[in-house]
């Protein structure tokens, strides 16, 4: 079997170097021959030996990750959850693919997180449309103009995200969808039309009433796609951080800053600050700690730096949802520290390397 | 809570064979080839020429001006040639040795009362990673600028068995060895031994610490690269160098369990080092086994298959993390052979390879079920598993780096730019290269080889 793909893949090769055009695809065949077969490459010189890791099962488990919370939002909101999954993929794999042609650079795998993670954030009722030209912003503004992968300043799935709800505010923001729950849940719809147009935040917002924590927990709420089971966000962080690929330092710093923030601030400042518990369970937090703070490029390299800047997104992320007009803030904030990242670092750099500077 | 020095490290998990390792020997050589390699390349003097005889143990290549050990005939015969060769990498100097048949080797003991004397007539000043020093500028330290003697008693190198087997099979030895070293220099110098905590208790090092004041000994991990001089300076002094510190500049003479056994056996027992020990091990091997050699005796009479083409194989030499390919198979046996590595070449693709849960697999994350697999035989080749991408500041290369503040991927971010300048903030002249980085990095960055580069061009920008 394996021969035999060899031997298809070696022929399209072959046929792709016989004309200037078709060399042009070149890129796209090498990431469909890399994914289906491994390298044949070996170590050039020492270390002779490599570690199995490589960045195509990086992301592929962060795919992974994220997969039971799509699943979820099949059983939570309908098969519509799956349609707007494949556009996201559709459309942000498409705006790579256009870039890789032109640029003729290799095909790199972050794509595939973007475009997983993305669509998990949105609310269900969101137009396929729509859905298609935030990820396309995502990929195209969020990545592809600073460089590609390992360049971009910012996290093109929340670049994407916040571009829709900034340019479409109703649809991004009033119109939900009750969960099912029992039974089957909706894995036998397509979708539902109850539509309600208050979650737990924006609830909390107008009546300052509190969602109970159970409901918060277990996804009986109304929100967006992924954000329902904290469960098994839960599960997904501590898979992503015993496999490393998840820096603990980020989630756990962010969270951590949210629970105290919350914890004082609403003992001193009840009539406008939430409870810790609310605060933590309601919303994207869970999944923006999980899945987006942790982006390892657009978060900062240094230890003490992932620190800073997980507090920090976890400050901001309190200040936006309780002092703003905004109803949730964690989209924000991480997107609002992505700019600082580069500048914790540099900080951090000055003051670990400033014995050499002085000495200099 | 006290910090532990030093940082980092992986331990490969690579199940290694106890004492019972097989051992390759091969019966007396009719003629050796004996490069007369140095430490830094120093020139040495011939002190015999064409048709000369000569006996095991007798000096035939020396500097005394310059740095380096005594080179000596280890075998009977009469000199037959003396021309260059090729010898890891640059052209040296070679004595060709014919056999007389006879197996006589020269008594030292009584040459002089000196042990430093005897250590450097014998040869054994080649031992350790920088020679011992004597009065005959065989190290880069003077007999008097030693400050405390290192011992490594662990191989944390992936595959390597040597240092542990050679202890646990000469343990009497050993200690007679470091009971020699410790008054070697003139003084009472403080004697580290990092060893396994197991170890330890089964050779009864506790209870010969509280008879010796000057024996400090330390338990050690199997972590890779803990076993290199530096790190083992930091788990013996328990605290982090800079990058201006290095044994030399500390005074530390560090060696490994054969070197002191070498050294045992030149002062004790008035033997030459004319023979060497080393260790042939790797998945290619198949099993770990120890080789016992007269210096200069070609490879290929050890190992018949050595660095033969379209075997599959790939032979490395001392390291597999750092060291070089063995390409030719009639390479003498010298002391700077430590281990020779065989591994897998593997080209051969794999279909959705990296879709496959991996329970062969060895990997830093714990992306593979061979990470929780603790049983399973894992399977290292040469393959790259994987393509080059850009970094993702993953920090891996970081994390697994044994020195403080070390950050291999800022290096390798301006360093592979040309910005070399701006790459020397970040200190590269810490870097030990051990080649963890690049193991480890998901992106498959060449980040030795970028560091190295980084540290050469800095190095000319010094010079005038």
């Amino acid at each position: 079997m394996t021969l035999f793909i060899q031997r298809i893949l070696e022929k399209i090769g072959h046929l792709l170097e016989s004309g200037p055009l078709l060399a042009r695809a070149k890129p796209l065949f090498d990431a469909i021959d890399s994914f289906l077969l491994s390298r044949e490459t070996v170590t050039p010189a020492a270390p002779h030996i490599r570690d199995a890791m490589e960045l195509k099962r990086f992301m592929i488990l962060v795919v992974a990750a994220a997969m039971p919370l799509a699943l979820f939002s099949i059983y939570q909101y309908g098969w519509r959850a799956v349609a707007i999954i494949l556009v996201s993929y559709l459309c942000g794999v498409g705006a790579e693919a256009v870039f890789v042609v032109a640029r003729r650079e290799e095909f790199t795998e972050g794509a595939f997180v973007s475009c997983m993670l993305y669509p998990l954030t949105l609310p269900p009722t969101i137009p396929l449309w729509m859905a298609g030209l935030g990820i396309i912003v995502g990929i195209v503004f969020g990545k592809e103009v600073f460089g590609g992968t390992g360049k971009n300043i910012f996290n093109p799935a929340l670049v994407g995200r916040v571009f829709i709800a900034v340019a479409f505010p109703v649809e991004m923001t009033t119109r939900w969808l009750m969960p099912a729950s029992g039974g089957l849940g909706r894995f036998t719809a397509y979708t539902s039309d109850t539509v309600t147009g208050a979650t737990p935040l924006i609830v909390y917002k107008g009546t300052r009433a509190v969602t109970p924590v159970a409901d918060l927990f277990f996804g009986n709420i109304p929100g967006s796609l992924g954000e329902g089971c904290k469960i098994l966000i839960l599960a997904a962080g501590l898979f992503l951080i015993l496999t490393r690929i998840v820096n603990w330092r980020l989630p756990v710093s962010m969270l951590g800053a949210v629970w105290v923030a919350s914890y004082f601030g609403s003992a001193l400042w009840p009539e406008r600050i939430a409870p810790p518990m609310f605060q933590l369970l309601s919303g994207g937090l869970l999944f923006g700690a999980v899945f987006m703070v942790t982006d390892p490029v657009t978060c900062p390299v240094t230890r003490p730096g992932k620190y800073i800047y997980g507090v920090l997104c976890g400050l901001l992320t309190v200040l936006i949802r309780n002092f703003s007009g905004y109803v949730e803030g964690v989209m924000f904030a991480i997107l609002f520290m992505n700019i600082f990242a580069p500048l914790i670092d540099e900080t951090v750099f000055l003051l670990t390397f400033r014995e050499k500077r002085a000495s200099q | 809570m006290k910090r532990r020095f030093p940082k980092g490290g992986y331990t490969f998990p690579v199940r290694k064979k106890g004492p019972s390792t097989s051992f390759i020997t091969s019966p007396l050589p009719k003629k050796v080839t004996i490069p007369l390699i140095a430490a830094h390349g120093t020139v040495m003097d011939l002190t015999v020429k064409k048709g000369d005889a000569v006996t095991a143990g007798d000096i035939i290549a020396r500097n005394d001006q310059a740095l380096g050990p005594a080179i000596v005939a280890s075998i009977s015969g009469v000199v037959e040639h003396i021309g260059e060769i090729g010898y890891l990498g640059r052209s040296v100097t070679a004595v060709t040795i014919r056999s007389s048949g006879t197996d006589s080797v020269r008594d030292i003991r009584h040459i002089s009362r000196h042990q430093c004397d005897v250590i450097y007539i014998s040869g054994a000043s080649a031992c350790g990673c920088d020679g011992i020093p004597t009065q005959y500028n065989s190290s880069r330290l003077s007999p008097a600028s030693v400050t405390s003697i290192i011992i490594t008693a662990i191989d944390s190198e992936p595959f390597s068995v040597l240092n542990e087997t050679l202890l646990l099979e000469n343990a009497k030895q050993f200690t007679e060895g470091v009971n020699l070293l410790h008054r070697l220099f003139g003084k009472v110098l403080p004697v580290h031994i990092v060893a396994r905590s197991g170890h330890i208790k089964r050779l009864g090092f506790t209870g010969q610490m509280k008879e010796r004041p000057w024996l400090h000994v330390h338990a050690g991990t199997k972590k890779y690269p803990h076993t290199l001089s530096i790190p083992l300076i930091e788990r013996a002094f328990g605290r982090a160098l800079s990058d201006k510190e290095d044994a030399v500049s500390l005074g530390c003479v560090i060696l490994n369990v054969r070197d002191v056994l070498a050294i045992n056996e030149a002062v004790n027992h008035g033997r030459p080092l004319i023979e060497h020990i080393f260790e042939v091990t790797g998945p290619g091997f198949g099993r770990s086994a120890l080789a016992q050699a007269r210096i200069g005796t070609p490879l290929k009479h050890l190992l018949p298959d050595i660095a033969l083409a379209d075997t599959g194989m790939r032979w490395v030499l001392n390291s597999v993390m750092s060291g070089t390919v063995i390409d030719d198979p009639a390479m003498p046996v010298t002391p700077l052979i430590q281990s020779i590595i065989c591994i897998p070449e593997k080209r051969e693709r794999e279909l959705l390879w990296f879709l496959r849960p991996g329970s062969n697999r060895d990997s830093y994350s714990g992306a593979y079920l061979g990470g929780f697999m603790k049983g399973v035989t894992k399977d290292f080749n040469t393959n790259m598993h994987g393509e080059a991408r850009p970094c993702i500041s993953c920090g891996w290369c970081e994390e697994v780096c044994p020195r403080q503040t070390l950050m291999p991927h800022q290096i390798v971010r301006y360093a592979e730019k040309g910005l070399f300048e701006e790459a020397a903030r970040f200190r590269p002249f810490l870097c030990i290269e051990c080649g963890l980085c690049s193991y480890v990095c998901p992106s498959k960055l060449p980040l030795l080889e970028r560091i190295r580069q980084c540290k050469q061009e800095l190095q000319k920008a010094e010079t005038p």
